[in-house]
């Protein structure tokens, strides 16, 4: 058959539809190709049923656009048949068998695990889910536009099995590169949770040269493999640049090997490259690692100390203190420095005192109690502020570490130089939680110690379903791929605190008033500490002599219009005197009824309080009446809103 | 016995919603009581709502193949959250207190008898003719037979319009007039034609814009005029003879389903288009938006294992009643069927069912499966041209072809290509599809790249000695012939490319 003649025909007649029956006359191409049919009809029966169709068009009369279309359905038809596109084998023979048969032999048991889930004979798991649950996600990695962020960082968070969907693969590894940096950085956290059979996929197009998208193709690659594909990450060193090449010199961290590299890069690249090859040597780095590294304390302390934080050990906590008793020595007292020597000095002790967290050595420790007495001297250096930051980065070696020998460390250091109260409260607290306020609650007496004291409060509280108190804080430190992430350390403190704590929380008019120094102190959180919810953290609900205490003090604290928080805790513990507590809030506090909006946050508080509609009711309209007379300030907008709640309370059946 | 998978309650659910509200109920443990009857045929219990008081919902399984759900919320969903959290409580293997069934039940389920009883005796006796059809259906059909024939009459004359001038002139001039004539089809009862021209129309506002794809879209174009040349031609002419023959009955034609006819069960019953005790894999899942119909179409493809024929199922979801229409989704494990319903036509039929049950897979069923893949490439590709071929035929033909390797290879243009290679060594290219299942050209929107998908197996096992189950496409303008893969089959397991 001649299949050119036909695909020709095709064209022409799809053309005159294109083009429209009235040019059929003047299109000589389609008369060529008519004719030409007309002495191929004889080829075969389906030319012959074609030309039958064909002499219409042939007609000098015109033709319908019907007859045009059943030709050209015809026409179209036989083409179909004629499609191209398979391959025949090249030798014709027996159908070809796999060498190894199928795993196991049919039966009728299920395949074992969940059709959802299920591993290949290698192992390999390719999960699967469904449509609608699917196609969300690929949605958001996929489109632009608000909101998709927060759907894939929802179930990240869920820890969605739905995101390990083989499927959404391609878009993962293509969202490495999306224009919004931080969805393109919860993709790679995404992708760092995929087994190893994803890592040819990742290197393959993989461009050495390329920019953040590639490099975080590489530290996915570190993250799963490890010190595995060593040999692939020495190439990238080689052939890369930039953040790819970066990505590739933190990823030797993996191999131990690779000490005596990293240090030599430390000290030879510059920039980002250098800062990469310091990453790498911080949790493991041999003794060229350890070498280059406090080398590089001892002249830029600022730049080394966060690559310092892993470094536990006894040697390392001694350098940091020797530095440190230089410093002193050279530079205390400051008489006479000018304000660039003095802001230079300053600068440097920061970045020595910044080493300090998750070290501890009986030398450095005994350097930071004479550094503790030098309060005075300390001055033109930030002082007081400087020494709040190594307060609290004691604390933190007491929380990563609380080790016996730590902790009695860190009490005795307070002894001797009267500083450093966090750390000893802290200590107390663990060594003997029962016994911790005899120990220390005379420290809350002094004024300045009720912001440290906030501080380690804050980080307490009693867990219901364990029953016990603990202690909990989250430590930021540089990771192995260049980013800061949290520590979490919970330490388990015991089963009933001592009440005289929570009598001196109570008691102290300071405990909101947060923190000195809070740039300096930027591991620290905010530095303010609300003494309700602090309360709260620390309630054991089945202590009734605490409770009782609690309500009490909420409600005091409620009826003098301290703030809402003072109702909703005392309601949180089942207290049932709420009767003028709002109106006292609201005389106290004339600012939250300015706006119908601020106003019906507070209405809201009567839902949850026990007392009839009507005694509600009733408050609310002498309240309303108040108001009215100027003894609360509000607008009349507000006291309309209060009398027609109160309206609405009553009529309710 | 009650037999709950989960699954089975994502078909039963009406949306994806609607089951994770379910889930959510379940887990926070939503029921205050959980009770079951001695033979376990009901399930029942309280479940903390919003209101003062709690809900009381039940699903009775007194039909194993299909489950009545009651609640007394207020939703309007069905089944509703509760009742899905029922189950989902069921599946988790909560512990349901044996009890009496509850009165009110028990006079749902004797009133529910009474109407399938009913039911029953009304269908024997239309069977045995006894009935009669009620004179007013058949005259009410013939005139309903007569509009339509007039509204061929208007398409034949619109396909004459369009191609006196040509489409290009279509494309340079205003197409309300003819968005006029589409919706005049409606009250011709052409549904069928009234959507193919609405696609027309929709590659014409297409070429409209700069940097259209001419070809293909003309070459679409030229195709739904030979398609409307054809209906307005030979369906005006068949309902001609089947008026002059006083025949008002539905047929089991392609002609006829092409024409838009809405389809009733016991009409598809009533033409012997059944099949009782199906058992049903479902080998791949779409949903797509057809602007031409504006609505949403589940489409399902599933294998009959029994038969080893491919069939699909379609769930039409229009926009302004997507609230209200229950979505369908993917379905891991084998349908068991009652009763199967077939539609009119050719190719992958349309299937539809009422009742069913739901069963993990085994080891048998995708051995029936892999039984069911053609190992010859050439008898499936022409199997499958001799559907394309046909002028009313759907844009691609599913098969399942059991292969040898699956091979990726580098082209300048193209970029990575892939082939399917058959156990006797014939060979045929591998692309994502380039139009919709339900016809329509394809958009961005949900389209899974199916073809790069084989580049993320992980696995080369799966490229070698399993089976594929794809779409056979005909790419006119190419002149070619390709496969849109669509989902692997292995002894142990479907692995889905696209959904």
């Amino acid at each position: 058959m001649s299949v050119k003649l036909l695909f020709e025909l095709r064209e022409r007649l799809h053309y005159t539809a294109i083009a429209g029956i009235l040019t059929a006359g003047e299109d000589f191409r389609l008369h060529n190709v008519l004719k030409q049919f007309q002495e191929a009809a004889g080829i075969s029966p389906v030319f012959a049923r074609m030309n039958g169709l064909l002499e219409a068009l042939r007609s000098p009369e015109g033709f319908t656009g019907r007859q045009l279309m059943e030709a050209a359905s015809l026409v179209d038809a036989v083409c179909t048949t004629q499609a191209a596109g398979l391959e025949k084998a090249a030798v014709p023979g027996k159908a070809e068998e796999p060498a190894e048969q199928p795993a196991g032999n049919p039966t009728g048991q299920p395949t074992g695990q969940p059709a959802k889930q299920q591993e290949n004979s290698r192992g390999v798991c390719l999960r699967q889910f469904r449509y609608s649950e699917v196609k969300p996600f690929l949605n958001a990695l996929r489109e632009k536009g608000s909101g998709r962020y927060s759907i894939l960082w929802e179930a990240w968070q869920a820890k969605s099995e739905v995101l390990s969907d083989y499927r959404l693969t391609p878009a993962l590894i293509a969202g490495l590169g999306d224009s919004y940096g931080e969805m393109a950085d919860l993709c790679m956290e995404i992708l760092k949770q995929a087994d190893e059979s994803i890592v040819p996929i990742l290197k393959k197009g993989l461009d050495p040269n390329g920019k953040k998208e590639m490099a975080r193709r590489v530290t996915v690659i570190a993250s799963i493999a490890k010190e595995r594909e060593n040999d692939y990450y020495m190439e990238l060193i080689e052939s890369g640049s930039g953040p790819v090449r970066q990505a590739a010199i933190r990823a030797l961290c993996f191999d131990s090997g690779n000490q005596e590299l990293l240090a030599a890069l430390a000290k030879s690249e510059r920039g980002e490259a250098k800062k990469a090859a310091l990453t790498a040597l911080m949790r493991n780095p041999g003794e060229a690692g350890r070498e280059r590294l406090f080398e590089l304390l001892k002249k830029d302390p600022a730049l080394a100390a966060p690559y310092l934080f892993y470094l536990e050990d006894e040697e390392t906590a001694d350098w940091i203190g020797d530095q440190i008793e230089e410093f002193c020595t050279q530079s205390l007292p400051a008489g006479g420095k000018s304000k660039e020597e003095l802001a230079k000095l300053s600068g440097r002790l920061k970045g020595l005192l910044d080493a300090l967290p998750n070290k501890y050595s009986k030398k450095l420790f005994e350097c930071l109690a004479r550094l503790g007495g030098r309060e005075k001297e300390l001055e033109p250096y930030g002082g007081k502020e400087l020494l709040d930051g190594v307060n609290l980065a004691v604390a933190k070696t007491v929380f990563l570490r609380p080790h016996r020998e730590i902790l009695d460390a860190a009490a005795s250091l307070s002894d001797a130089c009267g500083a450093y109260l966090p750390a000893a409260v802290l200590s107390s607290l663990i060594r003997d939680f029962t016994g911790s306020y005899d120990a220390c609650g005379g420290w809350l007496k002094k004024r300045d110690a009720v912001p440290f004291l906030g501080w380690v409060f804050d980080k307490v509280s009693y867990d219901r379903e364990s029953r016990v108190y603990a202690a909990a804080m989250t430590v930021y430190a540089l990771d192995w791929d260049g980013e800061t992430r949290g520590i979490l350390r919970s330490i388990r403190l015991g089963e009933k605190l001592d009440i005289r704590w929570v009598k001196e929380i109570m008691a102290s008019q300071d405990w909101n008033r947060g923190l000195r120094g809070m740039n300096y102190l930027q591991w620290y959180g905010t530095g303010r500490f609300s003494q309700i919810e602090t309360l709260k953290k620390l309630t054991d609900p089945e202590d009734e002599e605490l409770c009782d205490m609690l309500r009490t003090y909420y409600r005091h604290y409620a009826m003098q219009g301290r703030g809402e928080e003072g109702i909703r805790a005392y309601l949180e513990l089942g207290g049932t005197e709420c009767k003028g507590m709002i109106p006292a809030l609201l005389k106290a506090k004339p600012n939250l009824v300015r706006y119908p909006y601020q106003f019906q946050t507070i209405l809201a508080l009567y839902e949850q309080m026990p007392m009839t509609r009507e005694e509600k009711a009733q408050e609310m309209l002498q309240t309303a009446d108040r108001m009215e007379k100027q003894e609360i300030k509000a607008t009349n907008q507000i006291v309309t809103l209060l009398r027609d709640q109160a309206v609405a309370l009553l009529s309710r059946n | 016995m009650i037999t709950i998978t989960e699954d089975r309650i994502g078909m039963l659910a009406p949306n994806a919603a609607a089951a994770a509200n379910g889930k959510k109920i379940s887990r926070s443990g939503g029921f205050v009581s959980l009770n079951r009857d001695r033979e376990e045929t009901v399930i029942w219990g309280e479940c903390k709502g919003s209101g003062k008081s709690n809900y009381k919902t039940s699903v009775d399984f007194l039909n194993p193949d299909q489950p009545v759900f009651r609640c007394s919320c207020p939703s309007r969903q069905f089944p509703c959250k509760h009742a899905l959290g029922l189950m989902y409580d069921y599946l988790a293997g909560k512990v349901f207190e044996e009890a009496e069934v509850e009165a009110s039940i028990q006079e749902k389920r004797t009133k529910a008898q009474e109407k399938v009883k009913k039911q029953e005796e009304k269908a024997e006796k239309e069977k045995a003719g006894t009935a009669g059809r009620p004179k007013a259906g058949q005259a009410a059909a013939a005139k309903k037979m007569k509009k339509q024939i007039e509204g061929l009459g208007k398409v034949g004359q619109i396909v004459e319009d369009i191609l006196a001038k040509g489409l290009a002139a279509m494309a340079g001039n205003p197409v309300k007039p003819y968005e006029e004539l589409a919706k005049q089809l409606g009250d011709y009862y052409l549904p069928g034609p009234q959507i193919l021209l609405r696609r027309l129309l929709i590659d014409i506002r297409e070429l409209k814009q700069p940097g259209a794809d001419e070809k293909a879209l003309y070459e679409d174009a030229v195709s739904l005029l030979e398609k409307l040349s054809y209906l307005s031609d030979r369906a005006a002419a068949f309902l001609e003879k089947k008026l002059q023959s006083e025949d008002t009955a539905a047929e089991d034609t392609a002609l006829y389903e092409n024409l838009g006819h809405v389809w009733k069960l016991e009409q598809l019953r009533d033409l012997s288009l059944f099949k009782e005790n199906a058992r049903l894999l479902q080998l791949s899942f779409s949903s797509e938006y057809d602007e031409a119909r504006a609505e949403y179409i589940d489409t399902g493809y599933v294998m009959d294992l029994d038969s080893k024929e491919i069939y699909c199922t379609k769930n039409y979801r229009p926009v302004k009643a997507l609230k209200y229409v229950k979505e369908d989704d993917t379905v891991f494990e084998v349908i068991e069927v009652p009763v199967l319903y077939f539609y009119p036509g050719e190719g992958n039929r349309r299937v539809r069912f009422e009742e069913f049950t739901t069963r993990p897979v085994t080891r048998q069923d995708l051995a029936d499966v892999l039984a069911g893949a053609d190992p010859d490439l050439a008898h499936a590709v022409k199997a499958a041209k001799n559907m394309l071929k046909n002028v009313l035929s759907g844009r691609g033909i599913a098969a399942c072809i059991a292969y040898s390797a699956i091979t990726e290879d580098t082209d300048e243009k193209e970029g990575t290509i892939y082939h399917l290679i058959d156990r006797t060594g014939a060979r045929i290219r591998l692309r994502d599809g380039g139009m919709l299942q339900n016809g329509g050209r394809a958009g961005e929107e949900g389209r899974l790249p199916v073809c790069a998908m084989l580049g993320y197996l992980r696995s080369s096992e799966l490229l070698r000695y399993q089976a594929l189950f794809g779409i056979f496409e005909y790419d006119a303008a190419a002149g070619s012939i390709h496969l849109i893969p669509c989902s692997i089959i292995t002894p142990e397991q479907v692995v889905r490319l696209a959904y």
